[in-house]
């Protein structure tokens, strides 16, 4: 039937051109758009930020509001003998600091109590701080950085 | 309608939806709290929103049949309605309905069908506007939220809201009942502003002498977030299903001349069961302030059997939540 009206088409073509369709979709449906979702984490971590600077730059008040948005709990506490306290107060599942900073903290904490993971932000061109921490941010990344780190850590922490 | 005047069209277009993205980005420099919406609250039973669309959609010609993209133009004006309205959390109910003014130019409307029965003449092929509203489109939606991926399964009743005319190139549908059912999925990914936006819907359509209309109706549309207000993205509209292709339908058509107490049944309802499969392409913006939603799209088809050749479509839509 088919191969015959195939045949039959230049004929139609021929004698019959009124025979025409052009009948067909009158409107397009597109889909609806989405809304912005912002990452919001599915597990949202206990952090100590040490950062002993007096003043945070305006990029560093914007990743710490960006951590606060995905659900993140922070603490930032710019004198070390209040880190230090805090940390032997209540349990941390991530401590955020440079890699001096860093070090000073740790030796503080029980090895009894389950250790925070450590978030090393290390200065852009330093390569033994990055051999060092097996997960760090640089100075100049953003708080998607931060947010694939710290997730990436509770996961492996089974949080 | 000529070549310069689609260039125009589609350069209008195109400045459209460049001025959103220039102006957005230029007032959207820092992040800002999510916009509120159904989508994003706790519970939106008592919120829904409403929306308006107008849409000029221009066809040429035909992917088949014997004359092709010879066979006329039509052009499609609709303004669309839309509301839906969360009655408990997870669920919506909606309906819609389009008004469309169409009009077809060329040499080859549908000829007259036999009198009796059908004596009306086929003015809508006249080369005039004629308007109707076309189908009821009432549903309900449940929307659900799993670890970040949007799934909304629905259910549409599509029920022909007046005996508007369906026999003619320029016939605003099909005028048939139709049974829709299907699912949105859309998803942002984690730490990106790229998203994606999904639909599949299958349709039972009214069978007409017996033929499977039958379809299948989905596209992929994959965006990106310029800012958190302000989104473009690349959209795809395909439907392939059931019916008659033009060469089954072409040997029922009368000849030229013929007395017009003689068509088939096949040719006179063909405009109910042709097959009509298409593929489109084209770019959204959307644009959020505040509660509402401004859409402006614009589609090509690059790919069809047994249908119009849709030149394009350009439409803008604006959505309200409450």
């Amino acid at each position: 039937m088919d191969r015959f009206c195939k045949l039959l088409l230049p004929f139609a073509l021929m004698v019959g051109a009124s025979a025409v369709f052009a009948c067909g979709e009158s409107m397009l449906h597109p889909d609806q758009g989405m809304r912005y979702h912002g990452f919001t984490t599915r597990r949202p971590a206990d952090i100590l930020v040490y950062r002993p600077d007096a003043a945070l730059g305006d990029s560093t008040k914007q990743i710490y509001a960006g951590l606060q948005r995905a659900g993140h709990h922070l603490t930032v506490i710019a004198q070390e003998p209040a880190a230090i306290d805090a940390l032997s107060s209540r349990h941390f599942d991530l401590i955020i600091a440079r890699p001096s900073d860093m070090d000073a903290l740790t030796a503080h904490l029980d090895s009894a109590t389950h250790a925070p993971a450590l978030l090393a932000v290390i200065d852009d061109a330093d390569k033994s701080d990055a051999a060092r921490f097996p997960q760090y941010v640089r100075q100049s990344d953003g708080v998607d950085k931060y947010l694939k780190s710290i997730e990436r850590d509770m996961q492996e922490r089974g949080s | 309608m000529t070549t310069e005047m689609h260039g125009r069209r589609v350069a209008l277009a195109i400045l459209s939806i460049c001025t959103m993205v220039s102006s957005a980005i230029a007032a959207d420099s820092e992040y800002e709290a999510q916009t509120p919406s159904p989508s994003n609250m706790d519970s939106p039973a008592g919120h829904g929103w409403v929306s308006i669309q107008a849409q000029d959609l221009y066809s040429h010609g035909d992917y088949d049949g014997p004359a092709g993209a010879n066979s006329g133009n039509v052009r499609f004006y609709s303004l669309q309605l839309n509301a839906a309205y969360f009655v408990a959390s997870h669920w919506d109910l909606h309906l819609g309905i389009p008004y469309i003014s169409s009009q077809y130019t060329g040499q080859f409307a549908h000829p007259q069908l036999p009198c009796p029965p059908n004596c009306t003449p086929v003015e809508i092929d006249n080369g005039r506007y004629h308007g109707y509203w076309q189908d009821w489109d009432a549903g309900a939606r449940y929307h659900a939220d799993i670890d970040g991926y949007e799934i909304a399964p629905s259910l549409d009743v599509y029920v022909p809201s007046n005996n508007y005319p369906y026999y003619g190139s320029a016939s605003i549908g099909q005028r048939t009942h139709r049974v829709g059912l299907g699912v949105d999925i859309s998803h942002q990914f984690d730490f990106s502003n790229i998203f994606y936006v999904g639909h599949y819907q299958y349709v039972f359509d009214q069978h007409v002498l017996g033929i499977n209309n039958n379809y299948s109706s989905f596209g992929v549309d994959l965006g990106y977030f310029l800012t958190p207000h302000l989104s473009v993205r690349g959209i795809t509209d395909v439907k392939l299903g059931n019916g008659y292709e033009d060469s089954q339908i072409l040997p029922f058509a009368p000849a030229p001349g013929a007395p017009t107490n003689g068509a088939n049944p096949i040719w006179e309802l063909h405009d109910k069961f042709r097959l009509q499969e298409h593929a489109d392409a084209g770019a959204t913006c959307d644009y959020v302030f505040g509660l509402n939603m401004l859409s402006v799209t614009a589609a090509h088809s690059f790919w069809g059997n047994s249908d119009s050749r849709l030149t394009y479509a350009i439409s803008v839509m604006l959505t309200r939540s409450f």
